[in-house]
């Protein structure tokens, strides 16, 4: 090994170990998000029609176990009445984050298109009434610049 | 294996690691949060500078050539490294996870091939220009 030799390999030794301290908090980072999107959890809580039937209620619980802070950037679903599509539900939180370790809940609305009604109706006046909320959460970790869509699907009997 | 052979394997480990740690810095995963954000194009001549540096180690331009194309397929390896470790924290997402890195380590494979050997070609003009004046 000539003395070039040993400096150009000193050097990418050196370079090695430079790059890898400038990537190591991007991929821990990388790790805490993915960590954080692991531990996100939401269920339905209920779903209730409006009395004149112009709109579906649909309450979600957003449960973050992670310990670092998610921000919701926006809920949408599709409300079933025993199994036949009623309404569109989207929800753009402003400025909706739970902390690590926190619970919130919210609610969203869905229209019931007035051609829907009377299926709607029908299928409230059923001899049981199941409720099937389906969609996606947009939701962002704290320091990330990507977001990501979690789905969800949820239940309720009753009406 | 030969002592010359462990020192050809290290440079090869080394320089695949650096060219794959230079695209993380600039990538939308793992970039934003690293010390040194990085621009695309510092990546591309951070992998050129990689090249120059295996043609000046290895001066042999068949060595030079197989150890450029294996530093490629170590970045590359690397790279899927960094972004499959995701996976321990989030084994729900495991599937997602080596889904999404598969196709992130097509561009990282093919841009260090390419950026490197330019770079091992810019190495071989430093050397056969300092042969030349006889350093």
């Amino acid at each position: 090994m000539t003395r070039i030799d040993r400096w150009l390999f000193g050097s990418l030794i050196l370079a090695a170990v430079l790059v890898g301290i400038n990537v190591y908090p991007g991929v821990s980072g990388w790790w805490t998000a993915w960590h954080a999107v692991d531990h996100f959890g939401l269920s339905l809580t209920a779903v209730t029609p409006r009395s004149d039937q112009t709109a579906i209620d649909v309450g979600l619980a957003f449960l973050n176990r992670s310990g670092v802070s998610i921000q919701i950037l926006e809920i949408n679903g599709a409300v079933e009445v025993n199994g036949h599509t009623v309404a569109n539900a989207l929800l753009r939180p402003d400025g909706l984050a739970l902390g690590g370790n926190q619970r919130s809940e919210v609610q969203l609305s869905g229209p019931v298109e007035p051609i829907d009604r009377p299926l709607l109706d029908e299928q409230l006046h059923a001899r049981s009434v199941v409720w099937t909320v389906t969609g996606q959460v947009e939701i962002q970790i704290s320091g990330q610049s990507d977001s990501t869509w979690v789905p969800y699907s949820g239940t309720v009997r009753g009406g | 294996m030969s002592r010359q052979r462990w020192r050809a394997l290290l440079e090869v480990i080394l320089a695949g690691w650096v060219m794959a740690a230079l695209y993380a810095a600039a990538a939308s995963t793992v970039g934003p949060q690293s010390l040194v954000p990085l621009p695309y194009w510092m990546t591309a001549v951070g992998d050129v500078v990689v090249g120059a540096w295996l043609a000046l180690l290895a001066i042999d331009l068949r060595r030079m050539v197989i150890e450029v194309a294996a530093s490629s397929v170590v970045a590359a390896v690397a790279y899927f490294a960094l972004l499959v470790s995701a996976a321990t924290g989030a084994p729900d997402y495991y599937a997602q996870l080596i889904d999404y890195a598969l196709v992130e380590i097509v561009p990282v494979l093919l841009l260090s091939l390419f950026l490197a050997l330019i770079g091992s070609l810019v190495g071989t003009v430093i050397n056969a220009s300092a042969r030349g004046i006889e350093l």
